[in-house]
């Protein structure tokens, strides 16, 4: 069973004359463990596509199946679950709490789970550790470098310790040096089994993953699979 | 719920808004509070005035003398006056009580009595007093008609007592706090009267009062809250306070009262006393108690609407306050609320949290207000007697709560709604 089932998804904006068709009947299977860059022009419906993955919206037509659920149908506490248990997201401009420490960025999605403040605080410790933020713990994110800062997103993406990660853009507000480290990052989280999916537009980007997928105009132009280049 | 521990987080974050929020609800519970208060008190005078004394509402009648004063004039005119009633065929009794303080001294256990003072009057404004206790003299036909309380030791006061030509012995009855102190039988001397008339009289404990027994305040024997006898000492006018020197009349004059032998005979005694009053060039008014009563609630009634008006436009002007600020709050916090939902937060979460954070804010503000109010009330006891304080029972903080939760709620309702339309895919979309 696939991981993630896309059958003839339709995602339309607006009402009427102002409608915007942005997804028109993609179809996409991806397995676990798969690691994926969605590549195309502005506009073509890449971000729209990587929110219906990941819950935070529906299709206009379609059907999506999650592990063989067809979430289409699911209600907002039903796709909050997924959400937690899941999903992380990674984004372009990190998506961070702004007044917030690291510490109680980094926790966001443990706060959900049936764990006591003991247990979550040993999971964010491990993974600052494990990413070298450790003495950022109790700092403001907003008083953070980008680089920083897109690490202290991956790690919040790390401690949920879900099988998918998406990430929209990561390294567009990075420089090369960091844009580098976070692809080893994601890579190192796929070689533990992690599906990732990344939106890029850069090649050098996309080299890391193993399979390419190209949209133009809301449809799927080319997939392509392959070893790491 | 885990949220809550992010709702407190975000609370200490926007700390300025939320102290002005917290201000502004603050007094407007000590405002509701106040009128509350002003509403459940209206019928506690009346209440206290019956279950206290034997009064009548018909037939008890205050005797005042607006125009009287300390004058040797008019001291003998009221005498006169007196004189008069005591003899009218309608009237069945007619006398007046005066509270006062008395220092007894050269008693045996007088150490005894200081140290009992120094434990009743502890973080009192008698602290300082501890030689002394407060007193009620009594005309016989006040305590034989008026009074409720009884003797659990001795006896009580009897006519011949407050008959006496001399004040050789004055009989007195204490409180139930001074058991210990006084036995039966023990003499004390103290000071008695004022000014130039005082003089030492020896007093003779005959009695010692029941338990809780109560009797009107002195200052006021409607509105103020009545007075505990437990550490009073009661004892009957002796002849001195009962005669003519005007300083006396005063005295007697602050809580006159005549019983009628029938409510119906008011209009001939009022015309008769008005009528008397006229020859002696004086001008006595009678009121009965329920007159006094529907006087006072009128009044009470009118502060009571005042406060209720200021009480409703704090509330109104809050609750706008609440709302817009809550509704602001989720707007200024879009993106950080998609930020939550993205990692799992439902709108079911992020509601909760906002009722989390009202409930917080209106709650201690609630808290706050009557822990207030109750502060200026409490400032305004200057003799203990301030019956509004006895309005602080469980069923107003009930009501009190009760209107936070309305509060909560309706400020709750739109924030919510604007919760549950909010977009997830636009919150976190090109933002920084
Ligand atoms: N919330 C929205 N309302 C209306 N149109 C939208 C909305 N989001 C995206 N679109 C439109 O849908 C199309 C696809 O957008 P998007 O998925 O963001 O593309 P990409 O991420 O590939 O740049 C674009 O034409 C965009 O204008
Ligand atoms: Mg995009």
């Amino acid at each position: 069973m696939a991981l993630i089932e896309l059958e003839n998804i339709y995602k339309t904006y607006g009402e009427d004359e102002y409608t915007t068709v942005a997804l028109k009947g993609v179809d996409l299977t991806v397995d676990n463990g798969e690691f994926i860059s969605i590549m195309g022009p502005s506009g073509s419906g890449k971000s729209t596509l990587l929110n219906i993955i990941g819950c935070m919206d529906v299709p206009t037509k379609g059907v999506y199946r999650l592990d063989g659920v067809n979430v289409t149908t699911l209600r907002d506490k039903e796709l909050s679950r997924i959400r937690n248990q899941k999903i992380s997201f990674v984004f372009q401009h990190f998506a961070l709490m702004h007044h917030f420490t690291v510490f109680e960025n980094v926790a966001l999605p443990l706060w959900k789970r049936e764990l006591s403040k003991k247990e979550i605080k040993e999971k964010v410790d491990h993974y600052l550790e494990k990413l070298g933020i450790a003495h950022l713990k109790k700092k403001n994110v907003s008083k953070l470098s980008g680089g920083q800062k897109q690490r202290v997103a991956i790690a919040r993406a790390m401690v949920a310790e879900t099988d998918i990660v998406l990430a929209d853009e990561p390294t567009g507000a990075l420089d090369q040096e960091n844009g580098a480290r976070l692809m080893e990052l994601f890579c190192q989280m796929n070689e533990e089994g992690k599906c990732i999916i990344v939106i890029t537009h850069d090649e050098k980007v996309a080299s890391y993953t193993k399979r390419i997928v190209r949209i133009v105009d809301g449809q799927i132009h080319s997939d392509t699979k392959g070893e790491r280049q | 719920m885990r949220y809550a521990t992010i709702t407190f987080s975000s609370i200490r974050k926007r700390k300025r808004s939320m102290l002005l929020m917290t201000l502004q609800l603050v007094v407007s519970f000590w405002m509701i509070n106040h009128a509350l208060i002003t509403l459940d008190t209206l019928n506690y005078q009346e209440k206290q005035l019956f279950s206290v004394s034997n009064m009548d509402e018909y037939k008890t009648v205050k005797l005042t003398m607006p125009d009287g004063d300390d004058s040797q004039w008019f001291a003998e005119r009221f005498q006169q006056l007196e004189t008069y009633i005591k003899r009218l065929p309608e009237v069945e009794g007619y006398g007046s009580f005066n509270t006062t303080s008395i220092a007894p001294e050269d008693f045996a256990r007088k150490q005894a009595y200081e140290q009992r003072n120094r434990q009743l009057y502890a973080g009192t404004r008698r602290e300082e007093e501890t030689e002394s206790s407060s007193i009620i003299y009594f005309d016989y036909d006040i305590y034989r008609l008026f009074t409720k309380f009884r003797v659990s030791k001795g006896r009580t006061l009897e006519k011949a007592d407050f008959q006496k030509e001399n004040n050789d012995v004055i009989p007195v009855l204490v409180g139930y706090d001074y058991r210990d102190v006084f036995r039966i039988g023990d003499r004390f001397k103290a000071e008695a009267g004022a000014g130039e008339s005082t003089m030492k009289v020896t007093y003779e404990v005959v009695g010692i009062l029941e338990k809780g027994s109560r009797w009107l305040s002195g200052n006021d024997y409607l509105i103020n809250r009545a007075d505990n006898l437990d550490h009073f000492f009661v004892a009957p006018f002796f002849p001195e306070q009962r005669e003519g020197r005007p300083i006396s009349v005063a005295v007697r004059l602050h809580n006159t009262f005549l019983q009628l032998r029938s409510e119906k005979q008011l209009q001939a005694v009022s015309a008769a006393l008005r009528k008397k009053g006229n020859e002696l060039g004086i001008s006595p008014v009678l009121r009965t108690v329920r007159q006094d009563v529907d006087a006072y609630q009128a009044n009470t009634g009118k502060s009571y609407d005042y406060a209720l008006a200021i009480g409703i436009f704090f509330l109104v002007v809050t609750l706008i306050g609440v709302i817009s600020v809550t509704i602001s709050a989720i707007r200024a916090r879009k993106y950080e609320l998609g930020v939550m939902m993205v990692t799992g937060a439902s709108k079911r979460d992020i509601s909760v949290m906002v009722i989390v954070e009202l409930f917080f804010l209106v709650g201690i503000s609630a808290i706050i207000g009557v822990i207030v109010n109750y502060w200026t009330e409490v400032n305004h006891d200057f003799f203990g007697d301030n019956i509004r304080l006895e309005a602080f029972t469980w069923s107003l903080y009930g009501k009190v709560a009760i209107i936070a939760i309305a509060i909560i709620l309706l400020s709750a309702l739109i924030p919510l709604w604007n919760i549950k339309n909010l977009e997830l895919r636009e919150l976190v979309e090109g933002r920084e």
